[in-house]
Order: C-alpha cells, then structure tokens, then sequence
C-alpha cells in the first residue's frame, strides 16, 4: 500500500515538474530581461533585438547617478522607509498590546479593529486632495516629511492590527506571574512580552518597509523635484514624449532588488503581513 | 481567546491586575489614535467638506461656496469618469476569476515536499512583492512592439506578427489584464496554498482508502473545505482590482488616449492635473462607498473565522 503510495507521488511530481517549470520561466523571464536591459547599451536597444546584449554597460546607472539625481532619490526612499518603519512599529506594537489587555467592551474593540482593517484598504485617493492642500499650506510639499507623515496614516493603523492579532496568541500566565511578583504593566511589556514578540515585529518591520518602499500614489500626491521616491521618479521616465528606457531599466532595477532580497530570504515574514485577514493566523 | 484566558482567572486577580492598568492601556493607545486622527480622520472630512464646494484649484485658492450635491451629479455627466468607471469593472472581471483559477491551479501543482517544489513555491511569489509601479515599466518593456521579446521572440516563433499592445486602446487593456494576473496570481497561490496545508491528511488518505479518485477528493473534500479561503480572496482580490493605479500609470499612462483609465486613475487626474478639487472630492467619496462595503465584508468573514477557531 505504502509502496503504491510512493509510486503515485512520483509519478504526479513527474507531471508537475515541467508545469512549474514552464510556471517559473514564466515568473522569472520579465525579472531577468529587466537586468539585463538595464546593462544593455543604448545604441542597441532598438538595434540588437535578441535577449543577451552583445557587450554590457554601467552607462545607465552612471546616468541615473550622475545626471539624473539618483543618489537624491535613493536616499529619499531609505530615509522614507527607515523613518516610517521605526515610528510605526514602536507605535503600533504599543496599540496593539494595549488593544488586547485593554477591557474595553467588545463592541469598541470591533469599531477599532474595523477602522484598522479599514484604513489598510479604503481607496486612498480619496486623502490625495485633502493632503496636497494641507501640505500646500504649512509650505511641506515636496519635503521627506510630507511622504512619512502619509505613510505613517497607512503602516501605524496596519502594524497595530497585526500585532493585535499576534498578541492574541500570547499567554498572559507569563505576564500574571510577573504581575504577582510585582512588575508593572511598563516591565513586563518590556521585558516579558517584547522578546516573546520578536517574530511578530519582524513581520511587522519588513511589511511596513515594504508599503513604504513600494508606496506610489501618496508620495507623488506631495513631491514634485527634490522629495520623489524612487517609485514616483520610474513613473516619471515615461512621458508622454517617450520613454528613457536605460535610466528607467536602471531605476527599475534598484527598486526590485531590495524587495525580492526580502521575499527570498525573509519570505515567511513578508508573507505574513501581506496575508493579515485574508488567513487566520 | 483573549476572554477565555480572562474567564480563568479568578475575578478578584484580575480586577487586580487591571485596576492600575486603565491608565497605561490608554497611554499606549494614545500615540497610535492622534495618528490616525491627524494623518486620517481629519483629511477625509476636510475631503468631505470639499466635495461639496465648488472649487477649482486653479482659479482660486479658497472654496467658492456650497453647492450642495452639484458636484455628484456632475460625477456622472463626466464621461472621462463614466469611462473610468466601466475600465474598472472590465478589469476585475477579467483578472480576479483568471487570477483565482490559475493560483488554485498552481497551488495544488506546487504543493508538496520536496525540495523542488519549496524552492518554486519562494520563488513564484515574486512579482507580488515588487513595486507596481516598477511591474509596470518591465512590461512596457516586453510590450514594446518593434525591441519587445514577446513579438519579438514568443509570437514570432509561432509565425504570429504581434498587435501594437500599447499603441491599440483594445490590446493596451489586454496587456494592462495580462500584467495584473501576473503579478497578483502569486497572492492567489500563497493563499490556497496554506489554507491547502491545513486541510487533513487523515481526512485525503480515508477518501483515498475508500477508492475515491483524485478529482473526487478535489470537487467532494477539498473545495467544500477551502470556501473560506476562496470567499477572502475574492474579496480581497476584487478590493485591490478596482484601488490598481500605479501599473497602469507606468505601463500606458492611461493611454492610448484615455483607453485604460481606471477609476483610481480618473480621479487623480480630475484632483492633481485638471485640480478640480470639489468633483475629485465627490468622485472619491461615491469610490469609497462601494470599498466599504467590500471592507466590511472582509471584516465580518474575519471574525466569523475567529469565533469558529
């Protein structure tokens, strides 16, 4: 029977093999064409149709860098998603801990998980207006300042929920044990339940970082020049003129690396967050 | 869980422990709710408020007085936004119930084991966790019609001269759905994929030990204990189809013409470029009644999943 078993599993991993495979070259060829574009030379690009370059060139990075502001940008993306992440989890954990020893009626808990769960989906364009406004008038258009205060409206109300939901699943007998030999409630959020969260808040960091790095629509509501992150300054190679695909390849590249870093090796974590009320735990 | 914890502890503890506490669970609270307050709250009012103003950013920097719902009924005599708005729906039906049938389909391929398979489930997952606004310039690569591998290389293979993608409105949406199953399949897939792996094992050897074929177990065992997952993803799938913008702004800025301007897209363009500030202001608000009821839904299902669990 057993042996029967084994067969069929190898006969369907037979069958399966070449469909992920086909699947894989799928996912992976438009990630690798990128690259490759990105070191292509400008005088081949409409020239030399095949998918390998004849020779491969640092032009277009030099470009970005040197002409085109790239160190500005990418320092701009850092900065955004460094701040945004470190505010947001010290932030939001605190919420979330809160929410879960609160004694709120179970009522009020609800209201504030809708309005969490609410906050990560509504359409965001709908602040786009307001904001532009209001940075228009204290003189914050086109500031850092202006893109980490709209990121933090989006991840602190996100990192809140999904360290509720990890708190849920933490015992409070550590926390009772402490409690009766005297630590407060400061001590043993600190000192108890903060290690014990650990891999909670590395969901939570990498997630964050995440929104923020690939965040679009409200950084180019508030940046026009000297803020941009690096998604608003791809958006901006294609004009209606034409497309400047070496610096824009180049740009493109630098966006993905960082992220498909995470999803290899930090995967479980990332996932986490991405998949917070769509699955239960 | 949380109250059955409580529930255990005798009354008097735990009043005990959270007599003190009142006052620290709300300082905690405090910071995260000026957050939202401030950075939320206040603005989508001020959005309110707008939408029944009439006012026009460009000829003037202050509101030019009330004008009740004009600006809602002007939404619908917009035919940028009536256009946006059929886009919007065109692209969620084509790409949720493709993107929901290939992720099943992939996660049933991929799951397992072996080392083969954990290797492709990481690596399947990438292009949800790229920028959308970076998807959408690889593609516009691939699309390119004269330099792009896929007239280039694919449909040329099989002897096809590919359309124009981009420069036709028909084939510039084709690829605008072809980059949305792309990227958002992998969400499908990661999903079914652990609501697979939670499915008993006793439950699929018992079947299979009564003679029951693999097709069987699928459509009599597995779907019916899938539901669920499937109902969140739609949900969530359908929300994220109708809020795309930054793929389709990188891929074809809406064009050719206004051929592949979504609702998102329309309204942006009606706040930030035409700085119609009191008709973007409605639009976004009839936007968000249908989201909310999206949301709630999702947050119902949420906790009807708690309780049971």
């Amino acid at each position: 029977m057993r042996n029967i078993h084994l067969k069929r599993g190898q006969i369907q991993l037979l069958i399966k093999i070449p469909i992920i495979l086909a699947t894989l070259f799928l996912v992976l060829f438009p990630f690798f064409y990128l690259v490759v574009t990105s070191f292509r030379p400008a005088g081949e690009f409409l020239a030399n149709t095949n998918i390998l370059p004849q020779s491969f060139t640092l032009d277009h990075y030099r470009e970005v860098f040197t002409n085109q502001n790239g160190l500005t940008y990418l320092k701009n993306s850092f900065v955004v998603t460094g701040t945004v992440t470190i505010i947001s989890i010290i932030v939001g954990t605190m919420a979330g801990y809160a929410l879960v020893r609160s004694r709120y009626a179970n009522t009020l808990i609800l209201v504030i998980i809708f309005l969490l769960i609410f906050i990560r989906f509504y359409p965001r364009i709908s602040i786009v207006v307001p904001w532009f406004l209001i940075m228009n008038k204290f003189n914050l258009l086109d500031t850092v300042w202006a893109v980490i205060i709209l990121h933090l409206g989006l991840t602190v109300p996100f990192v809140a929920w999904l360290m509720y939901t990890f708190f849920k699943g933490v015992p409070i007998e550590l926390e009772e044990c402490a409690a009766i030999d005297g630590a407060g409630f400061i001590r043993r959020f600190v000192s108890i339940v903060l290690p014990l969260s650990m891999p909670g808040i590395a969901s939570a960091s990498i997630f964050t970082a995440f929104l923020s790095w690939n965040e679009f629509l409200l950084a180019s509501a508030v940046t026009r020049e000297s803020a941009k992150t690096l998604p608003v300054v791809i958006a901006g190679f294609v004009t209606d003129k034409g497309t400047l695909w070496g610096p824009l390849m180049a740009t493109s590249t630098l966006v993905i690396v960082p992220m498909v870093v995470f999803a290899l090796f930090l995967q479980k974590y990332l996932i986490r967050g991405m998949m917070l009320g769509a699955v239960k735990g | 869980m949380n109250k059955l914890l409580h529930k255990k502890n005798s009354p008097k503890r735990s009043t005990n422990l959270f007599q003190h506490e009142r006052k620290w669970v709300n300082l905690f609270l405090l910071p995260a709710i000026i957050f939202i307050l401030l950075i939320q709250a206040g603005p989508l009012l001020y959005s309110f408020y707008i939408s029944f103003q009439d006012w026009v950013f460009i000829s003037s920097s202050t509101p030019q007085g009330f004008i009740g719902l004009t600006n809602f009924q002007n939404a619908f005599s917009d035919p940028a936004f009536v256009e946006s708005i059929q886009f919007t729906v065109f692209l969620t039906v084509f790409t949720v119930p493709l993107q929901l049938l290939f992720g099943t389909f992939l996660a049933f391929m991929a799951s397992g084991r072996s080392p083969f398979l954990q290797v492709s489930r990481a690596l399947l997952v990438l292009p949800m966790v790229v920028a959308p606004v970076a998807i959408g310039t690889l593609w516009r690569l691939m699309f390119n019609d004269t330099a792009g591998p896929i007239n280039n290389h694919l449909l040329s293979f099989f002897n096809i001269s590919g359309p124009l993608w981009l420069g036709d409105p028909f084939w510039a949406k084709i690829a605008i759905v072809i980059i949305e199953i792309w990227q958002w399949t992998p969400f499908v897939f990661i999903v079914i994929s652990s609501a697979i792996t939670l499915v008993s094992q006793e439950l699929l050897q018992a079947a299979q030990v009564d003679g029951a074929s693999r097709w069987q177990i699928f459509y009599k065992i597995e779907l019916p204990l899938l539901a669920p997952a499937f109902f969140l993803v739609i949900l969530f799938r359908t929300l994220e189809s109708l809020l795309t913008l930054d793929s389709i702004l990188s891929l074809t800025r809406g064009g050719p013409g206004s051929s592949t301007v979504n609702l998102t897209y329309s309204i942006y363009n009606k706040g930030l470029r035409e700085f119609d500030l009191g008709t973007a202001s409605a639009q976004s608000w009839m936007f968000m009644s249908v989201a909310t009821v999206l949301i709630f839904l999702i947050f119902r299902f949420n906790m009807r999943m708690e309780k049971k669990i």
